[in-house]
């Protein structure tokens, strides 16, 4: 019960990370990595889809928070969608959703790129 | 109505590695269920020990996979307790001079998060340091019942 | 001590002038044949032993030396007399030519010299003679004087009757009386039972000064039959004298050789006795402390340490609970590690509860881990017992190739008996102690709250409010109060500390403190929460979390601005709807002022007409029934929805008597706060 993966594919400009599995400490660094690959070729728009995510502990939000800043800084965004309740429970005690553009599905985070 | 009180106090003693999170959360999954503990209720308890846990691996044991950590998890009509020992380096989350507090959650926002996750998701959050033997932290949940 | 040395002194007097008066007559007389004459010698003689006897008796009294050294003493005397046996055949006829002429004839000088020489010799039989006695009545419960008295007197009628009855016809006499006296000294000397006390190493050591001794006495006996001065001295002085000296020398050969023997045959036994004694000590030792040690941990180091010598082992711990966990405590002679790693071996194998009485315990030859060798060999188990229930288990390990005997798990057994009433005790005490400053300090606690929380409600035209404060027992920590900003705005704020007692109660202080401060100088809610942040961030220690909400009602702008950290959401009753208004934010004290800032929202209501706003703490939402069933969230809203019309006040009763009709069955844990505002324009 540790398996984590991510696929990302790219849809023209904005890369759409999916997640599947369980987000713990152990399996951030494979997060890491992908943000990481995606600011190195400037990549900065982000949609990450929580849809097949079953778990997220603290290790990994701040993944998030750790690449948000620069991101951002390059007029780019992550924009998090389709989580479950359980998921979004925890973002939404961290204070997460005043942080992050949160949405029900793909398409409309998809949609906020184009309109910026 | 389920089986409620504990024979025995389940134990767990895995290393001090990231990649013994899942087995610990495994492990409260299984044993809170058993206590009859309603699916969101774990799922808070799982991921409080989980920060509890990595805790311990990043700042006592500072990431070392050679330290131990044992979970020992008992419950009985009130209270669903998880108990973490480890023997690391004593962490004090009491009082801290201004400037080290300060750059301690700059620099591990994360690290206080996991905390505020801990404190929020259980009812009650207790550590115990004796320096030089171990440390431990009680975590500690009211259930009900029915 | 002045009255006893004036009775020693007073008894060496009496002495003293026994002994001139001696002296006198034997200057006088010589060595008569006149049987008067010998019976007065003879009297004279006995008074002086006699008095020299008390005087020592007396002094010796008043020190009390080991028995050791006092057969020590015996035995240099012994040899000192030896070697003056041994050299008065040398000495003598070079201080006094031809010798036996004078003693056949002797002259004053002579008189006196050989006067000292016996004086000296009575010295050292009275101090064996005394030995003897002070070692019979060593460790005699019944009053056993009249045997050694009864010896004694048939002593001196054996040494008297050899001097006066010489003839062949009443010879018997004298035989008979000597063989009594010998049945009497063997008789006497079989009061040995005082070396049974003595250590092992004494034991050995008194072995050997009693062959030693035995050996010198045989001597001693040997040289005064013989023809040599010494004897004849001693014969020509007062040949009684002479025979009592080889009766006291054959009752001291007699009772050494038996010591001797006696301590051979206890040897074996000396270690086992000696752990026995031990263990008498110990439990007195033990009991002692039962009334004097009142702290736990003190007692229970003191516990272990018993327990490990008393049955021999090698280390020592309890196992103790602890609400759900065993522990080991007072470790003796052993790491934290290792105690740890056996206890859980232990409690694997055997039951807590079940543990009745002391047992053994096998470890296996491999260490727990597998890894290296197993440092002890077995264990004994036993319970620590109060009221019928088990609450440690004390744990004696012995090394490898050591066993437990019998003796050892009786002696721990008892032992722990003790041991169990003992921290019984001490535990019952803290208990109570703690008991006692607990309820004291509830009442502090609840003192304090009383004075922090608001007298009345605020009252203004079109706002009305209506407030309920219900404490639990434990005193919970919510907190709310109002702050007058101006004559337009009506700040407030609701909180609540996590724990309990006197602890959240101080906090709830400070928490006021801040507010009441902070709401003078800053009007914006999420300013003023981002600041209590900061504050609460340095001084809430590691147990503590802080949750509220602060708000203002601006009663001439009609609105409401407020923020919330971490607590429970707000509800508008609006037009028979109940929303949840649930804007974002973390509670107070745990994150740093930039993510706090970053997640904290700042909201505004425009107030419309029969607007209730309703704040709460989770003591209402966590009420529980006997079924431990929560309040809830779903219940609260539904009577909110169904009470939508009434006034403040009438809405606060309502929620009030459904939570208590829920809660009937079971204690109430949480604070219940309930703070609700009616807008009426």
């Amino acid at each position: 019960m540790a398996e984590f993966s991510t696929s990302i594919k790219e849809m023209g400009e904005i890369s759409v990370i999916n997640l599947k599995g369980f987000l713990d400490a152990h399996t951030a660094p494979a997060l890491e990595n992908n943000f990481t690959q995606l600011i190195n070729d400037k990549k900065y728009k982000i949609v990450v889809n929580f849809q097949d995510l079953a778990y997220i502990s603290s290790a990994g939000l701040g993944v998030f928070m750790a690449y948000i800043e620069n991101i951002r800084d390059n007029k780019g965004d992550i924009k998090l969608t389709n989580m479950s309740d359980k998921v979004f429970n925890i973002f939404d005690l961290l204070g997460f959703p005043l942080l992050y553009e949160i949405y029900k599905n793909e398409d409309e985070a998809l949609k906020k790129f184009s309109g910026s | 109505m389920s089986v409620r009180n504990k024979n025995s106090i389940s134990e767990l003693r895995v290393k001090s590695k990231t990649e013994n999170l899942s087995r610990i959360r495994d492990f409260v999954s299984l044993n809170a269920h058993e206590a009859g503990i309603p699916d969101a209720v774990v799922e808070n308890i799982m991921l409080a020990v989980d920060e509890a846990c990595t805790n311990i691996i990043k700042h006592a044991y500072n990431l070392s996979p050679e330290g131990e950590i044992i979970i020992k998890i008992d419950y009985d009509e009130e209270k669903f307790i998880v108990t973490i020992i480890d023997y690391g380096k004593s962490f004090e989350p009491d009082r801290v001079p201004l400037p080290d507090l300060q750059k301690y959650y700059r620099e591990h926002r994360v690290g206080g998060l996991g905390m505020y996750l801990m404190k929020s998701l259980m009812d009650d959050v207790e550590y115990i340091s004796i320096p030089g033997k171990y440390n431990q932290v009680l975590l500690s949940k009211n259930i009900r019942s029915g | 001590m002045n009255k006893k040395r004036n009775i020693i002194s007073a008894q060496l007097q009496q002495f003293s002038a026994a002994a001139l008066l001696l002296l006198i007559f034997k200057i006088f007389f010589g060595s008569p044949d006149s049987f008067y004459l010998r019976i007065i010698l003879d009297l004279l003689t006995a008074a002086a032993i006699f008095f020299l006897l008390l005087a020592l008796i007396r002094f010796e009294n008043s020190r009390s030396s080991s028995q050791l050294s006092l057969v020590l003493n015996v035995g240099i005397l012994l040899a000192v007399m030896f070697f003056i046996i041994l050299f008065s055949d040398i000495l003598l006829p070079a201080v006094f030519d031809n010798i036996n002429l004078k003693m056949k004839n002797p002259g004053l000088v002579y008189t006196i010299v050989a006067f000292i020489y016996v004086l000296i010799l009575v010295c050292f039989i009275s101090y064996y003679l005394l030995t003897l006695r002070h070692f019979f009545f060593l460790n005699q419960r019944k009053n056993v004087r009249v045997y050694f008295n009864t010896m004694l007197v048939f002593f001196i009628m054996a040494s008297l009757s050899v001097n006066f009855l010489q003839d062949e016809s009443v010879s018997f006499i004298s035989t008979t009386v000597f063989v009594v006296s010998v049945l009497l000294m063997i008789f006497n000397s079989l009061r040995i039972s005082w070396i049974a006390f003595l250590s092992k190493k004494e034991k050995l050591y008194l072995l050997l000064l009693s062959f030693v001794i035995t050996t010198l006495f045989i001597i001693n006996i040997i040289n005064s039959s013989g023809e040599n001065f010494y004897s004849q001295i001693l014969a020509s002085f007062s040949p009684s004298l002479k025979h009592f000296n080889q009766i006291v020398m054959i009752y001291g050969s007699i009772y050494f050789l038996v010591l001797f023997f006696t301590t051979l045959f206890h040897l074996p036994t000396a270690e086992a006795f000696d752990r026995k004694a031990q263990e008498v000590t110990s439990l007195q030792y033990f009991s002692k402390l039962i009334t004097e040690v009142l702290d736990f941990n003190d007692l229970a180091e003191t516990v272990t340490d018993i327990a490990q010598k008393l049955s021999g082992s090698q280390s020592s711990w309890i196992i103790w609970k602890q609400g759900n966990n065993f522990n080991p405590i007072a470790s003796k002679n052993i790491g934290f590690m290792e105690s740890e790693k056996l206890t859980r071996h232990i409690l694997n194998k055997i039951s807590f509860g079940k543990l009745i009485s002391t047992k053994t315990f096998n470890l296996g030859e491999k260490s727990l881990d597998g890894s290296s060798e197993n440092q002890f060999s077995v264990v004994s188990l036993s319970p620590i017992k109060a009221r019928g229930e088990t609450h440690g288990i004390l744990v004696a390990a012995k090394s490898i190739g050591q066993v437990f005997t019998q003796d050892d798990l009786n002696a721990i057994e008892t032992f722990s008996d003790y041991a169990s009433v003992a921290i019984e005790n001490s535990r019952l005490l803290e208990e109570s102690i703690e008991k006692e400053r607990l309820e004291k300090e509830l009442d502090v606690a609840r003192e304090i709250q009383r004075k922090i929380l608001p007298l009345k409600v605020p009252e203004y035209p079109n706002l009305k409010i209506a407030s309920v404060f219900i404490p639990a027992f434990e005193v919970g920590g919510d907190y709310y109060d109002f702050f007058k900003i101006n004559e337009n705005k009506l700040g407030f704020v609701i909180a609540d500390v996590s724990g309990k007692g006197i602890s959240a109660a101080f906090i709830m202080a400070e928490v006021k403190g801040i507010f009441e401060s902070l709401s003078k100088t800053i009007e914006g809610p999420k300013e003023i929460l981002i600041k209590a942040n900061d504050i609460l961030k340095e001084t809430l220690d590691s147990k503590s979390f802080v949750s509220a909400a602060y708000g203002y009602f601006d009663l001439v702008e009609k609105k409401l601005v407020f923020s919330r950290a971490g607590h429970c959401p707000l509800f508008l009753l609006r037009g028979g709807d109940s929303k949840q208004i649930k804007p974002s934010g973390l509670g107070l004290g745990l994150s740093d002022t930039e993510y706090f800032e970053k997640t904290l929202e700042e909201y505004s209501i425009d107030l419309k007409e029969n607007d209730t706003i309703v704040l709460y703490t989770d003591g209402v939402t966590e009420a529980k029934n006997e079924k431990l069933e929560d309040f809830g969230d779903k219940h609260f809203i539904n009577v909110l929805q169904s009470n939508l019309n009434l006034s403040a006040d009438e809405l606060s009763n309502k929620i009030i008597k459904e939570i208590t009709v829920f809660s009937s069955g079971h204690e109430q844990y949480d604070d219940i706060t309930l703070v609700i505002f009616k807008w009426q324009q």
